[in-house]
């Protein structure tokens, strides 16, 4: 077997073995959180221009070095970066840099177009090495010549396979996190593959190469300035290569492989460059194979060792395929987010579920890039050598670093200067670094090697950088954040949670936001993916919190599959649809659902309607708007809205829209009709008639005079009952009212139930608070009659209080004092009921006393006319009234009175330290028209204290319904007898109070205490 | 662990591994073609990554303390 074919056949067996690898490790999980794993993944950054390319210049050794020292912060940093991005489920560097701006699909294009730039002449690198080291082990002698495009047949076989697994293991489906265990396990693998090639060999130049002769040419270190820059552009790189961006963040599943990582790693960069050491050494000892490109695989052949070639090549295989799976697969979803999904976005139309149409757009990227890298290495960079190219590439990407680290720490960084700066930094290295490599690469001899063009590379990435920093912080220093992005900056630079996010007034629901995102995702992702948000979600959050949770986390899930700034478009244009206007509805429906074109004006419809009915208003205007949609969006020729009128059992048309003049149809409908709309009402179902000329034309005759076609009803329901019906009718055509326009109806129709409810609820409110406020008038008015103050009398005390139960009152008290005969009368009355009859009856009784008091010979004589002349009133209305009345001789504290049907007043005798009721009996006014009332007389001894009470006192009850009752009264005059009136009454009402155990009377209550002064 | 040490070793590593530091070992005698200097940058490569394994360390000190303090 010849060396090529065993090189080949060692090829495809190693492809075949990571085949093998990656599918293991992707069905066992268990890999997934390997640091050693992780550690081997992210070395894959020593491609191939490391392992057959550096060793002519040593440019390793401080490109390693730099990527070493910024391991020291990957404890705070990268860990950080990776928190993030988890949190965010941010899946690239240009998703990164979008998310950290605002979510800005400006800086994600730029941050692609950068990536790509970068990425492509590596990858062209890394499938030119394969290519040009099976033809040098097909015929090592030649290392260019016509041979090459036979063989760049065999390496394009290997790149195609190449592509097929990025797509295995890339782009099976969108993934949120588009996290593959199995190719972290493919990447690790390549590098333990190099690592041991290199070993190997290593080994071999240590044993079988002569030590003795001194080497052709001095190893040299890079001169100072470019050891400085090679320094930084490894620093900057570790976190600007898309591919080991993807490999340290996206694919970090905890802490601890960081932890491992930042020491493990550079400790393998260092043995790469220990092993790396005796092949450079060796190769210096030959001077036909000193100072060029593939120098590791050119020593085993010029020692003639079939073998060690073999091991050589399969580890630049592997080398080569770790670059390529990572730089493929990540620039193929920087490209799919950033480009594709919007021009998707914009170009809408097709028929296909959109997350088939994305992962095939993936596919195609994922192939377009390999086989576009391979052309632009024939077409362009084929005469550079792989250092050149590998570090123009890092050079490109660097031009991220200002936006990506400045945006870690520094939150006035802004998308445009993020932009600007890019864009210049990218401009600049165009002029400095590639057009001169690629002028210099034209005049040069085949066979120069070693930077060849970038002699003064360094400048030119000092000054790529310095315009780039400059303009991304002075543009940033002018601008002002948007709101976006300064909460953006908070959430990256002090990692304040981004829930503190907005709260949202019209906020749509999880289902709403879930047939969102099936609409990129698929069914199954959604569901599993609210299976995992549900479960997340914090107990009992408030709505705007739980809304707001719910808006990122369907951002976040849906940029795993659009990229960040496409689902932050999608998800704020969704939200701002649903709370502005319906242009916008219109136009993210049509955006975002490729099918069901129906569906989109139902969606609209429903939303407009909800929005309607959440803000409020009349009935009737939401009814006509509601209408007004249907007819608009619909192919209906009539639409109504008939409610029930209850008094007239009638279901009358409240609102209407479309052709005027059909009678018929429009008309009122009776209860108990036998039309379709009265059924409808009755039987609480729907009714669809989609061809009525064929239904029932005798039953329908007149419908089809009208020329209606087809009809639909669908009962409105408000608050649980049948308050009227929507009605739909075409006259032009048939079988429109499919089975999902009648679940879309319905909805419409429980929206116009909700509309009606709520307007009733808004009427009856506005309604009782009118009754209310006249109450509370009332109740002012009434307090009015009562005295504010009572007449003083001489040598007597005396206070009175009313408190009434409900606003209006029926108790009255009064005392009307005669200087002319020093006598008061004193009257306490309690009208039954405590309505506004009640409380009507009290100014009448006032008036009465108040203007005739004074006429009356003695309190029986009062009560006598008052009976009479209230006793037709007092009986048509069904009220009565129970009254005591008192007249007090002042000078004598004599006092004489009478009662109609009245609690008997209470005199507490201070000479017997006993309470005893006055002895006052009479019928209440009302019953009779003719009653005489018994007057008695009694006096007032000094210390006596006499207390005029209404039922409101004694029959005042607590929880176990016991009464406040007489004998407590008793008591409680007893104790307090002695107190000051002005406190005594007080004191009483709330000693019932409390008694009662509320802070009001069941029944009006009203006392008034007469005691003479010592 | 501050994010302030961490800068301050990348500072340090930078300066210590350029070319005025890198100078003074130029003076030392090549062995077998080597640059003098290269040894010492391995040298210095390798306190580096042990370097490195101690924060690394103490980074994971620092979590298991706060994943102890959380159970807790």
């Amino acid at each position: 077997m010849t060396p090529f074919a065993m090189a080949v056949l060692g090829a495809l067996f190693y492809v075949v073995l990571l085949f093998g690898i990656a599918f293991h490790a992707d069905s066992h999980q268990s890999y997934a959180g390997n640091a050693l794993i992780y550690t081997f993944s992210l070395a894959g950054l020593l491609s191939t221009w490391a392992f057959y390319g550096s060793a002519g210049g040593l440019c390793i050794i401080p490109f390693a070095l730099g990527c070493s020292l910024s391991c020291a912060v990957w404890g705070t940093l990268l860990r950080r970066m990776a928190r993030l991005a988890h949190d965010e489920k941010l899946t690239s560097l240009a998703d990164f840099l979008a998310g950290r701006y605002g979510s800005s699909p400006g800086v994600g294009s730029v941050a692609t177009l950068i990536c790509t730039v970068g990425l492509m002449p590596c990858i062209a690198i890394q499938l030119r090495a394969i290519i040009h080291s099976l033809h040098l082990i097909a015929s090592p002698l030649s290392q260019s010549g016509e041979s090459l495009l036979f063989h760049h047949e065999s390496g394009l076989v290997i790149a195609l396979l190449l592509g097929l697994f990025c797509v295995r293991f890339g782009a099976r489906h969108l993934d949120a996190s588009e996290r593959h265990a199995g190719f972290a396990a493919a990447l690790a693998a390549s590098t333990v593959v190099t690592f041991a090639a290199l070993g190997i060999l290593a080994l071999f130049a240590l044993l079988h190469l002569p030590h003795t002769s001194p080497p052709a040419a001095p190893l040299t270190l890079p001169a100072s300035p470019q050891w400085a820059a090679l320094m930084v552009l490894g620093a900057l790189t570790v976190f600007c290569l898309p591919g080991q961006f993807h490999v340290s963040i996206v694919e970090n599943r905890n802490c601890r492989q960081i932890s491992c990582a930042m020491w493990m790693f550079p400790a393998l960069l260092l043995l790469f460059t220990v092993l790396l050491l005796p092949v450079t050494l060796a190769g210096h000892t030959l001077p036909e194979i000193q100072g060029k490109d593939y120098l590791t695989l050119l020593l085993p052949l010029s020692q003639h060792a079939p073998h060690v070639t073999l091991t050589v090549f399969l580890g630049g295989l592997a080398a080569a395929t770790g670059m390529v799976l990572s730089s493929v697969l990540t620039l193929s979803t920087m490209i799919l987010n950033h480009v594709l999904v919007p021009l998707v976005l914009h170009f809408r139309g097709s028929e296909q579920s959109l997350s088939e149409l994305l992962v095939r757009a993936k596919r195609g990227v994922i192939l377009a890039i390999v086989v576009g890298s391979a052309l632009l290495d024939l077409l362009l960079t084929r005469s550079l050598d792989l250092t050149t190219i590998a570090l123009l590439s890092f050079a490109a990407l660097a031009q991220l670093a200002p936006a990506l680290l400045g945006g870690m720490f520094w939150k006035k960084a802004t998308k445009h200067g993020v932009i600007m700066g890019a864009l210049m930094g990218l401009a600049v290295w165009g002029v400095t670094l590639l057009m001169p490599a690629l002028d210099a690469s034209r005049h040069l001899p085949p066979d120069a090697h070693g930077l060849t063009g970038l002699v003064d590379w360094s400048q030119g990435l000092f000054w790529s950088l310095l315009v780039n920093t400059s303009i991304f912080v002075g543009l940033s220093w002018r601008d002002r954040l948007s709101s976006a992005e300064r909460r953006q900056a908070r959430h990256f630079v002090n990692e304040v949670s981004a829930r503190q996010a907005q709260t949202l007034s019209d906020a749509p629901s999880t289902r709403d936001f879930a047939a969102l995102m099936a609409k990129f995702i698929g069914k199954e992702r959604t569901s599993a993916a609210f299976a995992e948000y549900l479960h997340c979600l914090p107990s009992n959050p408030s709505p705007e919190e739980e809304i707001t949770i719910l808006r990122e986390f369907t951002e976040k899930t849906l940029s795993g599959s659009v990229g960040s700034a496409a689902a932050r478009a999608i998800v704020t244009n969704y939200l701002s649809a649903h709370g502005s206007r319906m242009e916008n509805i219109l136009d993210i429906f049509a955006h975002v659902s490729l099918c069901r074109d129906a569906s989109r004006e139902q969606l609209a419809v429903l939303y407009e309607t909800a929005r309607r009915v959440a803000r409020g208003g009349s009935a009737l205007t939401i009814f006509n708007d509601i209408l007004q949609m249907l007819d608009q969006q619909f192919p209906l020729d009539i639409c109504l809205i008939r409610m029930l009128d209850p008094e007239h059992d009638l279901l009358t048309v409240q609102a209407r829209a479309g052709l005027t003049g059909k009678a018929y149809t429009t008309a009122p409908v009776g209860l108990h009709d036998a039309r379709p709309t009265a059924e409808v009402f009755r039987s609480q179902r729907m009714a669809v008639y989609n061809n009525l000329p064929e239904t029932n034309p005798e039953k329908y005759a007149a419908f089809l005079k009208e020329g209606v076609q087809s009809m639909a009803h669908m009962p409105i329901s408000s608050g649980g009952e049948t308050a009227g019906v929507l009605s739909a009718f075409s006259l032009t055509s048939r079988n429109i009212f499919t089975d999902e326009f009648m679940e879309f109806f319905g909805s419409v129709a429980d929206l116009a139930g909700a509309a009606w409810h709520n307007a009733e609820q808004t009427r009856q409110l506005v309604k009782a608070r009118e009754q209310q406020r006249e109450l509370e008038i009332a109740k002012q008015i009434q307090r009015n009659l009562l005295p504010d103050k009572l007449p003083e009398l001489p040598g007597i005390s005396l206070a009175g209080r009313c408190e009434t139960a409900h606003h209006l009152g029926g108790d009255y008290y009064d005392v009307l004092y005669n200087k002319d005969s020093a006598t008061a009368d004193i009257i306490i009355a309690d009208v039954s009921g405590h309505n506004v009859g009640a409380a009507l009856f009290m100014p009448q009784i006032r008036t009465f006393i108040r203007a005739l008091a004074r006429y009356f010979t003695g309190p029986a004589h009062l009560l006598t006319t008052m009976n009479h002349f209230f006793h037709r009133d007092l009986s048509q209305s069904e009220h009565f009234i129970t009254m005591f009345c008192l007249r007090l001789d002042v000078r004598t504290k004599r006092f004489r009175y009478a009662s109609a049907g009245h609690n008997p007043p209470l005199l507490f005798r201070a000479s017997r330290g006993k309470c005893d009721p006055l002895d006052a009996d009479g019928l209440i006014l009302g019953v009779l028209e003719d009653v005489e009332f018994a007057e008695k007389e009694d006096e007032l001894a000094p210390g006596d204290l006499l207390l005029l009470y209404t039922d409101g006192i004694v029959e005042a009850s607590n929880a176990e319904r016991e009464m406040f009752g007489e004998p407590r009264l008793r008591i409680f005059l007893r104790n307090h007898h002695g107190d000051p009136l002005e406190e005594l009454v007080p004191h009483l009402m709330n000693v019932v109070r409390q008694f009662g155990g509320t802070d009001s009377f069941e029944d009006d209550a009203t006392v008034v205490a007469i005691t003479t002064n010592p | 662990m501050k994010a302030s040490e961490n800068w301050l070793l990348v500072v340090g590593g930078c300066l210590v591994l350029n070319a005025p530091f890198l100078e003074i070992f130029d003076a030392l005698p090549t062995v077998g073609g080597m640059p003098a200097r290269l040894p010492a940058i391995l040298v210095l490569w390798g306190a580096m990554v042990a370097l490195l394994r101690c924060l690394a360390l103490r980074v994971s000190d620092t979590d298991k303390a706060h994943s102890e303090s959380a159970k807790s």
